[in-house]
């Protein structure tokens, strides 16, 4: 029936990516960890493409955690993880209109954030806006 | 929305767990239900009212401002 498109359940990862997320995440400051205590000496190219490298992955676990679903999955948690990615996008759209004010207003960069950590911004809020509200429920 | 959820369940001596069950939804939705922060979705409306062997319209009101 047409009307079914609009009635099925959001296509979220399998449970178990919640934990595949959480060593991604460990797994990309782990490599950073490792040349910071051993003093391994990079070159400032391969530095920055390692940092853009590790920052990636993380985001990647950081995302699989987001994407996937609950043990208990049903219409209220939708409606929450609704409501949640609502307020992050809400978030989101607000920070670029103010940034150019508030760098006018401070005349400096201080307050510059990149894409990547905009996302990693969204991520987490989103994480932390979805458990707030289960809680609540 | 107003509903009589807790007071159906009383009747029949359910447990919110146990209506959750029935009606494949966690125990916190019903909860909610019952709270009215959360309006249920037209399906889970009709299967909660057939486990109380009612109409929707006996369970959930309409308040004015709806």
């Amino acid at each position: 029936m047409e009307n079914e498109k609009f009635n099925k359940q959001p296509k979220l990862l399998g449970v178990h990516f919640k934990k595949i997320g959480i060593v991604v995440m460990v797994l990309s400051i782990l490599p950073g960890l490792i040349i910071k205590t051993m003093h391994i000496t990079l070159m400032e190219s391969q530095k920055d493409l390692f940092k853009s490298l590790s920052y990636s992955i993380f985001l990647m676990g950081l995302l699989l955690i987001v994407l996937s679903r609950d043990k208990e999955e049903d219409e209220l948690t939708i409606y929450i993880r609704l409501t949640a990615m609502l307020d992050m996008f809400i978030f989101a759209v607000i920070y670029v209109i103010i940034k150019p004010l508030i760098v006018l207003m401070f005349q400096s960069a201080f307050i510059d954030v990149t894409g990547q950590q905009l996302v990693t911004l969204m991520l987490v809020g989103y994480l932390i806006s979805y458990y707030l509200k289960k809680s609540n429920r | 929305m107003n509903n009589t959820l807790k007071v159906e369940r009383a009747k029949l001596n359910l447990t919110q767990q146990q209506l959750a069950d029935k009606v494949g939804v966690s125990r916190q939705s019903i909860n909610s239900i019952e709270a009215e922060r959360y309006i249920p979705s037209t399906s889970l409306a009709i299967r909660i009212s057939d486990v109380f062997n009612t109409s929707v319209n006996e369970i959930f009101t309409l308040e004015e401002d709806d």
